[in-house]
Parts: structure tokens; C-alpha cells; sequence
């Protein structure tokens, strides 16, 4: 039977799945917009982009435009992970309406 | 809250933050350019060619048509090459939001059009249509504002303005021999909106190269 336990626990948690949502939704996202559209502050933030990018589910790109940019994207890997979990959430809801 | 009201509560949060995330450039750099240059062309071809003619609205109506034609032939080909080396389909929920927002817009621009041709012996048609096309256009691209980068709103913004400033301008020159100059010279709106504004937006909005992810 489905239930939450199947879901990824890296994901699974409600700061880092509205970062994974949110990087599913560009190629890449700059830390400051991501701070800004998730009204995180700045150490809340970057403990769970650490712990995404140790998952192997984001990868990190440091630039220099016209000041230091620290920007966000999903790997494969995630991008293939947060796919799995979407589906799994779904099969609770179908499984659910049965 | 039981399993299943957990996980429609996660989808619906998911959903949200999508929405809100997403970003959809309905006229890309590449296409500004083209457009841009298009417009710059035929406003160019329009003062020199001896086809202008102030009482042949036609011939104006006609050459900003091969123009629209052109640079949204051009935006299609960019749209469908772009999906296809994401290996995505080209017809993409962003891509369907925008043309709901734009096709209002576009909708009235062009009904506006046929009645302005129809009542061709208004001496204003050319600069009429002129400021019709930018105002429509204007707000067509504010439409898709709620999902557009800031560089197309203010390209919307731009054209809005620049036509409702337009229609102000006419409105109060007073004189029937200025209404005359400016109908006779709409071609130079065209130029400055289309044309200049477009190639502006283009070397804004024009992609920069970053560094390579690392992972």
C-alpha cells in the first residue's frame, strides 16, 4: 500500500520541496530570487541547497557578471527524483479515491 | 488530515509555487531583432518607394502585414527549433497561457484595423492604425506580465505609453494641416516603436554566456 514512507525524505520535507518545485521550473535560479520567493532567510536556505546538493539533486554555478552570482539548477538526478515524487503523491491520491 | 488529503494538499502546493515560478519570454531576443529590423527596413522602403501615397491606406496596411507575417513566422521557427533542443513540446503550458493573454489584444488590433481600412476616407487611417497596432500590441504584452520576465513588460509599458501618448499628440494638434503631416509621416511612429523600441528590448534581453554547472 502507498503511504508517505515511500516518498524521498530528501524532498520530503516542506523547505526542500518548494525548492526542488521551484528549480523544476527554470534552468537555473540565483540565490537571491530563490530567498526572495521563498521568504527563507539565508541560512534556513542554504542548510537545505547543501543538503540537496550532497543528495546529488542540485548542482551549484558561481559566476561573476557584474557582482558574484551563486546560481541553482536541477541535476538528472533530481530532476528524475522529483519526477518519482510527484508520481508517488499522485498514486496516494488515486489510491485514496478508490 | 488523512494520506490523501496530505498528498492533494503537497500537489496543490506544488502546483502553486509552479505557477509562480515559471517564466515564459513570449517574444524572445531573436525575434525582437528580426522584428526590429523588419520594421526599421519597411519604414525605410515606405519613405523612399514611390508606393506611398497618403489616399492608398492600402499599401500601408499591406507592408506592416508582410512585416507582422515575417517576424511571427520567424518567432514561430525560434519556438518550435528551441523545444526541439530542449526536447520539449512545442506547444507548452507557458506557450498556451501566453497566447490566451496575447490573443485578446491581437483580436481587437485586428478588428480595429478592418474597420479603420473600411472607413478609408478618415485622413488620419495611417497614424490611426499606427497607434491602434502599438496600443494593442502594448497591451498584449502586459497581459502575459504575471509570468513575463521584467524586460517585456517594460517592452509593453513602452508601446502603451508611446501610443496613448500618440493619440494625445493628434488629439490636440488642432490644426487640420498638422493631422495631414503627421497621418503622412506614421511610418516614423512605426519606425520608433516597432522598429527602435524592439531593438532596444533585443540587446536587454539578449542571452548572457555563464560559467558551466559544476556538480
Amino acid at each position: 500500500m502507498l503511504d508517505f514512507d515511500k516518498l524521498d525524505r530528501t524532498i520530503h520535507e516542506k523547505g526542500r520541496l518548494a525548492i526542488m518545485t521551484l528549480l523544476a521550473t527554470r534552468p537555473s535560479w540565483a540565490f537571491q530570487d530563490l530567498k526572495a520567493e521563498l521568504k527563507m532567510s539565508d541560512g534556513n536556505l542554504v542548510t537545505h541547497l547543501r543538503t540537496l546538493h550532497q543528495g546529488g539533486y542540485v548542482a551549484v554555478t558561481k559566476a561573476m557578471l557584474d557582482r558574484p552570482q551563486t546560481s541553482y539548477a536541477l541535476t538528472e538526478k533530481g530532476r528524475t527524483a522529483f519526477q518519482d515524487y510527484l508520481r508517488v503523491l499522485e498514486q496516494i491520491v488515486k489510491a485514496g479515491k478508490r | 488530515m488523512n494520506e490523501q488529503e496530505r498528498a492533494e494538499e503537497h500537489l496543490r502546493t506544488i502546483r502553486r509555487l509552479m505557477e509562480r515560478g515559471t517564466i515564459y519570454r513570449a517574444i524572445s531576443a531573436p525575434t525582437a531583432l528580426v522584428g526590429g529590423l523588419l520594421s526599421l527596413a519597411a519604414s525605410g522602403i515606405w519613405l523612399v518607394s514611390p508606393v506611398q501615397n497618403p489616399e492608398h491606406h492600402c499599401n500601408f496596411l499591406l507592408l506592416w502585414i508582410v512585416v507582422f507575417l515575417l517576424t511571427a513566422g520567424t518567432n514561430t521557427l525560434f519556438i518550435v527549433h528551441g523545444a526541439r533542443k530542449r526536447n520539449e513540446p512545442v506547444f507548452s503550458a507557458s506557450m498556451k497561457a501566453a497566447c490566451s493573454a496575447l490573443a485578446p489584444p491581437f483580436l481587437a488590433a485586428a478588428v480595429l484595423t478592418l474597420l479603420f481600412v473600411v472607413a478609408a476616407s478618415d485622413p488620419l487611417n495611417q497614424v490611426t492604425l499606427g497607434i491602434t497596432w502599438a496600443i494593442c500590441y502594448g497591451l498584449g504584452l502586459l497581459a502575459t506580465s504575471h509570468f513575463a520576465p521584467r524586460s517585456l513588460t517594460i517592452l509593453g509599458w513602452a508601446f502603451l505609453i508611446s501610443g496613448l501618448g500618440a493619440v494625445a499628440a493628434v488629439r490636440f494638434a488642432g490644426n487640420p494641416m498638422i493631422w495631414t503631416l503627421i497621418d503622412s509621416h506614421a511610418v516614423l511612429f512605426m519606425a520608433a516603436t516597432f522598429g527602435l523600441f524592439h531593438l532596444i528590448y533585443a540587446a536587454c534581453a539578449w542571452p548572457r554566456a555563464g560559467a558551466a554547472p559544476e556538480l
